[in-house]
């Protein structure tokens, strides 16, 4: 029943953000579709676990370190191209991770991506291959990974 | 002011435009095309605000869901796993 | 209110901009992608974020496309690079490593 609120909620949510100036008649079309939709994916939504309110509040942390981590490698990278030399000094490591989930791991390897002068280019069990830019600054690997891990599980264990 | 955003905009789609031209491999004429539909649709959605029709807003949005989707199929394919 | 959204539509352009001038410098296909997804994505950012504040109207449409680019275009980035390195994993990393080259030379 909880993920059946959920989908519902979400699915709305997204119908009256996409036609925004609502009418009356946009506002009912949109509660029988998404009503429809969510009577029809039940049977999916069962098997998979019921959704908590309290990693909400971690995943829009989540959300705000990783914007801000963003804005940061973005810089960093502006300052790479822009220099004439172009100091780079390319390196792909391994590292492990301890997150169970898949979509967990799925959003740190995302979060690694956007993440200063790292690219996570493959995903074997539990090993992430990063690609780094400045690959002779590198000292901790460990320390690659960032702030995301710990924020991730406690948002999904 | 909105010449200068054009101007900007239109300088990064004809550096990538060269480098899709001249790529050395054909991953990073991939990437470039990945690239370049990004800008394109950040054009599109300036175009929007300055001829204030906002359907243009959901071209926008179309195009990049279906570069997103051709740019993944494309690397599938080249992977071998289609 | 208007100039907080221009300065932000400005601070998109430079980043598309970047994005083009990154592609086009770069050596191989995993620093390229390195580099313009990243600036790429800010770019689409930070310009929608300005023009949801020029035009509120629209802001929750431009918001949802925001969390769109968030999310995708890593996710196109990883495939390719993914691909890249399985094609010719060898070739790739010793080319994009001159330390790994300089210290064979050596050798």
């Amino acid at each position: 029943m909880n993920n059946f609120i959920f989908t519902f909620l979400s699915l709305f949510l997204i119908w009256s953000a996409l036609s925004y100036p609502l009418t009356n008649q946009e506002i009912i079309f949109g509660l029988i579709l998404s009503l429809f939709i969510s009577i029809l994916t039940q049977y999916y939504n069962q098997r998979s676990k019921s959704f908590k309110i309290k990693s909400l509040y971690h995943l829009i942390k989540y959300f705000i370190v990783f914007l801000i981590e963003l804005v940061k490698a973005n810089f960093n990278m502006a300052r790479i191209v822009i220099t004439p030399s172009l100091p780079i000094s390319p390196k792909i490591y391994e590292v492990k991770t301890e997150l169970k989930s898949n979509i967990a791991k799925a959003l740190l390897a995302n979060s690694i991506t956007l993440t200063p002068g790292t690219i996570s280019v493959d995903l074997e069990d539990d090993t992430i291959y990063i690609h780094v830019v400045e690959g002779t600054k590198v000292d901790d690997v460990e320390g690659l990974k960032g702030p995301f891990e710990k924020i991730l599980k406690e948002a999904f264990e | 002011m909105f010449y200068v955003t054009i101007a900007l905009i239109v300088l990064g789609m004809l550096l990538s435009i060269i480098r899709l031209v001249k790529g050395d491999s054909i991953e990073s004429r991939v990437v470039a095309i990945d690239v370049l539909t990004t800008i394109t649709s950040s054009l599109i959605i300036v175009f929007a605000f300055i001829s204030d029709n906002m359907l243009l807003l959901d071209v926008a949005l179309v195009y990049g869901l279906l570069s997103f989707v051709g740019v993944v199929a494309v690397a599938r394919y080249l992977e071998g796993g289609i | 209110m208007h100039y907080v959204g221009w300065f932000f539509v400005l601070v998109g352009a430079t980043f598309s901009f970047l994005a083009g001038l990154g592609i086009f410098r770069m050596p191989d296909v995993l620093n390229q992608s390195q580099a313009g997804t990243k600036a790429s994505t800010l770019g689409i950012l930070a310009l929608l974020v300005g023009f949801s504040f020029i035009n509120p109207n629209v802001s929750p449409k431009l918001i949802l496309m925001a969390l769109f680019f968030l999310f995708s275009s890593p996710i196109a980035s990883h495939t390719i690079c993914k691909a890249a390195l399985r094609r010719n994993k060898a070739k790739l990393i010793l080319d994009s490593n001159p330390l790994l080259k300089e210290g064979e030379a050596n050798e």
